[in-house]
């Protein structure tokens, strides 16, 4: 026992010494392997990297050589928003197909023409120095990983689209942005599956910095925002930046040793790292060891025990063959555990009650727990109860049928796949055996693979464009919802079941044409007309690709359609209404381009003939239909078509023509007429002017007739399209602005010229002052009356005052001013200052102009020539002045004369009766005594008795009728002197006073006087009551004695005055005398009548003129007098 | 008309000699006998009536022609009536004219009675006669 126990001894001592060299041996040997793999590794991400970045430049570098992009590209730029929609399609479905993250075509400068929704501007350093290389190269570019506006990582890179795809330049640039997250990070991250724990970083030199290009393991958000110094000791991204390639043991960004493969990746400024933490790759190696160490020993008491057995064999030896067997079966089991401790299959063997006996190392990460607390543990007690109970239930059903199964399983949010299979030994309980694969990767790869199936079903139902596939042999495949409703079709099966060529194509040549096409170039873009289910036809746009398998085999096509029917007709009209408008411009610019009205016209109707490029454009006036005769006002012509040649010139109206003038005035736009239409030509313009075709519309100028306005086509019948009949309407409205121009200009000039022709005859000038600027205007006529030059400018207000005499200056001025101040306009008779001439005369009036807010700011007026009227008033002025003067004389000379008359004519009266008296007395006394001589005596007697009182007499009766005379002058003279009074006479008031003081002497004449309506008059009372006390003696003085006397007074409004009519059936008044009778002591002379004075009707004249009225008479011998009294009337009170 | 003393002078203020002799001749031919003086014009009236001639205790009444030359009568009577001593001497206008003016004129001035010249002088006299009756009723003031 004691020789077996030192056996043990060396046994043990060996084990340990095996144990420690093979450790070192094993540690040496796994970092050499580390450190292959490592390098191996990180060469091949290099190697990716490197053919990552060349794939993006070839793909930059084919696009910019994409023919059909630069075709695009050319007609969207040369008509910005045509081909838009189709960019934006290429883009979304390039976008889509590569994975980019945005893509957009910029312009030279940098401006979007069209972008995917997701394409941000690049304002970032780096792009915008990348694009501006690109643009100067012509060449694509890749950029540097960068961060953008948002913070994000984005590698962008530039393809310069040239016209025709073959360089030249640059019309363009396709710009793409690509999320280094999904496209690119994943290349650098992927680990070979030994290395999972292995971490592969991607760096930049940053200046002094080392900057981690993509996201950590360790480290969120780090990917170009995290950064070490480069002089960090040991840190392998530093030394990768340095240039080095190759194994490096270090530290990591964490600090933590690592292991590390390093290296400059070629033609980028990146450095590479693939590292491995130190403790984590070395933690199973190390649990291998001490496995081992103590396998080795186990292996060491077993070689022992053997050796034990060795020395038993003797003793038995069937028992020692036995023994190694079962060494052998170790040593299997050694093996076989060296590989399970390896494998990334989840190894594991179970005994009949499901319990663990062996798990392949993997199983603690898995699980997370030390196999130690696995073996031989119920399987509830390691997974969760529903897992375990299925996994029971599985196993104990493979114990039982003895066959294999696969089962897949989810545990801890991973997936995997179990085979599991019995292992029956002789005579032992049979064991279950089997393996577990990972299957997480692949599944979430199916699942990434089944969510992206779902989002392109989506998109493709959804889009708003019809999309397709369409087989080889000529059948639809598929067609999203928007396809089917564009064909106007319900259901898919519909159109699964259609015939391309029969049933869509409306030539059915056209699928031939289109695939060829597509064939030749892998993909097309056109239009084609297809039909609807209704047979409607319909335009579409399409692009078409084929779709081909790997190894270049056609399968089938794809494409989209999209209706653009409306839209052609948009652009149909688009075009239409942009050469409206066009055309338009060009009658504007003939507008303005021209000097005057007539070239105005003229240029209208030159630009109308180029626009409509016909034969003729005319204007004719008046477009009247019941006019006698037309002219044409102006007409433009091509020169072999020349039209009515004449202008200007009344022509006779021809019926065919009145009939085409009816129809424009009765319509709203323009007519047209065209030979072998149901609108012909009138047979007049057809064979007069030879015209095939003809437009014409009515123009209403704001003043004067309707004109018409027309274009004739010679050539050929034309028959005028809509937008041409639109675009003479159109026409025809400028030109109706021009002619009311043109005619409101032609009536003003008449006008003017008859305002200057009034003002010559008038002689009335027209001034106008502006008072601020001290500016004067005057007109042709004014310069005329002033006597001045019309070339001379007028001067300023104060040196315009000389024209005047001082005396008129200063008049002016002053109501100017007062007009200046107040706006009291002025009327004054002025005298222009004569420098020879006599003088001259002006009425000048004035009126105040004011401005908007009523400020007066200046006048203007009229200045008429009264010279002549002024002469002529001044000669009336001093007639009246002398007349008065005489009529004042006349009346003193008669005061005087009648008094100074009966003054001696009272001596004579007196003296003669004083004579009578002592002549009485003598001859009494002669009676009683004789003292003359008897030869006296008788003498004496027939003196005293017969001659001298007979003398005497003759003295007495002419001296008494020498006083009437005298008497009835001073009367005359008086009523000429005695100042009127006039006030309102109620005439009939005034005449019952009359009448009733007359009434004796009425009544002695047997008169009956009948009074009619007496309207009121102005007047001295008391004159009117002596005239026509006048007027009613004389009617009874003058009366017929065979007849009774019967008079009227009446009276009547006449214009202002009031008419009294006096009317007698007496005897009238001679014809003769008919005048005479207003004369002083004219009397009718009548025998054995008593007569007047003579003065009565000279009175009644007087007193009638006195109160500025008037009289007249009406007679005839034997029937009667009639007297027409007129007076004003009386005041309104 | 019954002594000197107590009969009343007749002042005659009238240019025409004519016309002197009629009015006199007419006061003598209906028995008017008072004394008569007469004044060929208005300024010899006016000397008379404001120096000295007019004497106390006696009775005046002036007959006064209207038209005169230099002081006329209507001028002596608008004197004769605004002088305090003179203002109640009886005077009577003789003229040639009816002129209703000159009547009103005088008669606001103040004058007794207005007669017109010419016509008859029998009516005239008439007048004066009356007008003597009158004064001798009422008692001419005598000048104190």
């Amino acid at each position: 026992m004691t020789r077996s126990f030192g056996v043990l001894l060396l046994t043990l001592a060996a084990a340990l010494a095996v144990c420690f060299f093979v450790r070192a041996h094993y540690l040496r040997d796994a970092t050499e392997n580390i450190a292959a793999s490592l390098q191996t590794i990180n060469a091949y991400k290099a190697e990716e990297i490197v053919s990552w970045v060349g794939q993006q430049e070839r793909e930059s570098a084919r696009l910019s050589r994409h023919p059909f992009l630069g075709e695009l590209i050319a007609q969207e730029l040369a008509r910005p928003g045509s081909r838009r929609a189709q960019l934006k399609t290429w883009l979304s479905d390039h976008t889509t197909q590569k994975g980019y993250f945005a893509m957009a075509f910029l312009s030279t400068r940098g401006d979007v023409i069209v972008a995917t929704p997701d394409y941000v501007p690049g304002t970032e350093r780096t792009f915008k120095k990348a694009f501006g290389q690109a643009v100067k190269a012509g060449k694509p570019l890749l950029t540097d990983l960068y961060l953008d506006a948002r913070n994000r990582p984005r590698i962008a890179m530039f393809s310069p689209i040239s016209a025709n795809g073959k360089g030249g330049p640059a019309l363009c640039v396709l710009g793409i942005v690509i999320d280094p997250h999904t496209d690119f990070y994943p290349l650098v991250r992927a680990a070979p599956l030994l290395f999972a724990k292995a971490e592969t970083l991607l760096v930049r030199k940053e200046g002094a910095s080392v900057l981690f290009l993509n996201e950590l393991d360790h480290r969120e958000g780090a990917a170009l925002k995290f950064s070490l110094p480069l002089s960090t000791p040991l840190l392998p991204a530093a030394e990768a930046l340095k240039g080095r390639t190759g194994y490096f043991e270090g530290f990591d960004y964490r600090g933590k040793e690592v292991f590390s493969a390093v290296r400059p990746i070629p033609r980028t400024p990146w450095g590479l790292v693939t590292k491995i933490e130190r403790r984590e790759v070395l933690a199973p190696v190390n649990a291998q060891i001490y496995l081992r160490l103590a396998l080795i020993l186990l292996a060491a008491l077993i070689l022992y025990v053997a050796f034990y057995a060795v020395l038993l064999a003797r003793e038995r030896a069937a028992r020692e063959r036995i023994e190694n067997a079962e060494a052998a079966l170790h040593m299997s089991e050694q093996i076989f555990r060296e590989f399970m401790e390896h494998s990334p299959i989840y190894v594991f063997f179970k005994d009949e009650k499901i319990r663990p006996l062996h798990l392949s190392r993997n199983y603690e990460k898995m699980i997370g727990r030390p196999l130690e607390e696995l073996l031989g543990r119920s399987m509830d007690e390691i997974f969760p109860s529903d897992l375990s109970r299925k996994i029971v239930a599985d196993d104990l059903k493979v114990l039982k049928e003895g066959k294999e199964v696969t089962l897949e399983e989810e545990f801890n949010g991973r997936f995997y796949t179990t085979i599991k299979f019995p292992i029956t030994l002789k005579g032992k309980p049979t064991y279950l055996a089997g393996y577990t694969i990972d299957i997480t990767e692949r599944k979430l790869a199916e699942e990434a693979l089944r969510k992206s199936e779902e989002k392109y079903r989506a998109i493709f139902e959804e889009s708003f464009d019809g999309l397709f596939l369409t087989s080889p042999d000529g059948k639809i495949l598929d067609m999203n919802k928007k396809g089917i409703s564009m064909f106007g079709y319900v259901a898919k099966e519909e159109v699964l079941k259609l015939e391309l060529k029969r049933d869509v194509y409306v030539d059915p040549q056209d699928r031939d044409r289109i695939l060829s096409m597509v064939n030749a170039k892998g993909a097309a873009e056109y239009e084609v007309e297809v039909k609807k289910k209704s047979g409607e036809h319909m335009l579409t746009h399409c692009a078409l690709t084929a779709v081909k398998d790997g190894a270049g085999r056609l399968m089938f096509y794809r494409g989209i359609i999209r209706d653009i029917t409306d839209a052609k007709r948009a652009e149909q009209e688009r075009t239409a209404h942009i050469r409206f408008l066009e055309d338009m411009d060009k009658i504007n610019r003939s507008i303005l381009s021209a000097t005057d009205l007539e070239k105005m016209m003229g240029n209208i109707l030159n630009t109308v003939l180029k626009i409509f490029d016909c034969d003729r454009v005319w204007l004719f006036y008046p477009c009247d239909p019941d006019a006698p005769s037309f002219r044409v006002p102006m007409e433009v012509t091509k020169p072999e078509y020349p039209g009515a040649k004449v202008l200007n010139v009344d022509l006779p109206m021809p019926p065919d023509m009145a009939k085409d003038l009816r129809e424009a005035l009765d319509s709203d736009g323009p007519r047209t007429y065209t030979a072998g239409t149901a609108s012909p030509i009138n047979k007049e313009t057809a064979e007069h002017f030879g015209v095939k075709s003809q437009m014409v519309t009515a123009l209403y100028p704001k003043r004067g007739k309707p004109w018409a306005f027309g274009l004739h086509q010679c050539s050929h019948a034309r028959v005028w399209t809509r937008e041409e009949i639109r675009l003479l309407q159109e026409i025809g409205r400028r030109l109706t602005d021009a002619l009311t121009s043109l005619v409101s200009i032609r009536d003003l000039r008449e006008s003017e010229q008859r305002l200057r022709e009034a003002q010559r005859l008038a002689k009335i000038g027209n001034w106008e002052w502006d008072a601020a600027a001290d500016t004067l205007k005057w007109s042709a006529e004014y310069y005329r009356i002033y006597g001045l030059d019309p070339s001379q400018r007028p001067p300023g207000y104060s040196e315009h005052l000389k024209a005047y005499t001082r005396e008129s200056a200063a008049l002016l001025d002053t109501a100017v001013k007062r007009n200046m101040e107040t706006g009291e306009p002025y009327q004054l008779d002025l005298e222009l200052a004569a420098k020879d001439a006599p003088s001259r005369w002006i009425t000048a009036r004035s009126e105040t102009i004011r401005d908007r807010s009523g400020k007066i700011t200046g006048l203007r007026g009229t200045a008429q020539d009264i010279t002549e009227r002024k002469l002529a008033e001044l000669r009336i002025e001093t007639l009246n002045r002398e007349m008065a003067d005489k009529n004042q004389e006349m009346e003193n000379f008669l005061y005087i004369t009648t008094h100074d008359l009966r003054s001696p004519l009272v001596n004579i009266q007196g003296f003669s009766q004083s004579l009578a008296g002592y002549l009485a007395e003598f001859q009494k006394m002669l009676g009683d005594v004789r003292v003359f001589a008897p030869k006296n005596d008788a003498r004496v007697r027939e003196l005293a008795l017969a001659k001298v009182p007979e003398a005497l007499d003759f003295i007495l009766v002419s001296s008494r009728k020498m006083d009437v005379l005298i008497t009835a002058l001073l009367k005359v003279s008086r009523a000429g002197r005695i100042e009127m009074k006039p006030e309102n006479v109620e005439m009939g008031e005034l005449l019952r006073k009359v009448l009733d003081a007359m009434r004796f002497q009425l009544q002695e004449a047997g008169a009956a006087v009948k009074t009619g309506a007496l309207p009121p008059c102005k007047a001295d009372p008391g004159a009117v009551s002596q005239l026509f006390t006048n007027l009613l003696d004389n009617a009874v003085k003058y009366r017929d004695e065979s007849r009774k006397l019967e008079v009227q007074v009446t009276g009547e409004l006449r214009g202002g005055r009031v008419v009294y009519r006096i009317s007698d059936n007496g005897s009238g008044i001679p014809e003769k005398d008919l005048d005479r009778i207003w004369n002083v002591f004219y009397r009718h002379e009548r025998s054995g009548r008593k007569n007047g004075e003579g003065i009565g009707l000279p009175m009644v004249r007087r007193l009638v003129e006195k109160n500025g009225g008037g009289i007249r008479a009406e007679s005839r011998e034997g029937q009667g007098t009639v007297f027409y009294v007129e007076l004003p009337t009386a005041e309104e009170v | 008309m019954q002594n000197d003393e107590e009969s009343v002078t007749i002042l005659l203020a009238e240019d025409d000699d004519g016309h002197a002799k009629l009015v006199q001749e007419r006061l003598e031919g209906v028995g008017v006998a008072n004394p008569v003086m007469r004044f060929k014009d208005g300024q010899e009236t006016w000397d008379f009536l404001s120096g000295t001639g007019i004497a106390n205790g006696k009775a005046y009444l002036l007959l006064l022609d209207i038209r005169m030359p230099g002081l006329d009568g209507v001028e002596v009577l608008r004197r004769v009536k605004t002088d305090a001593r003179l203002k109640t001497m009886p005077v009577i206008m003789l003229t040639t004219t009816d002129d209703p003016r000159e009547i009103s004129l005088c008669y606001e001035l103040g004058c007794n009675n207005y007669l017109t010249k010419p016509v008859e002088f029998e009516k005239f006299a008439e007048v004066v006669k009356r007008l003597g009756l009158f004064l001798m009723i009422l008692r001419v003031d005598k000048f104190k």
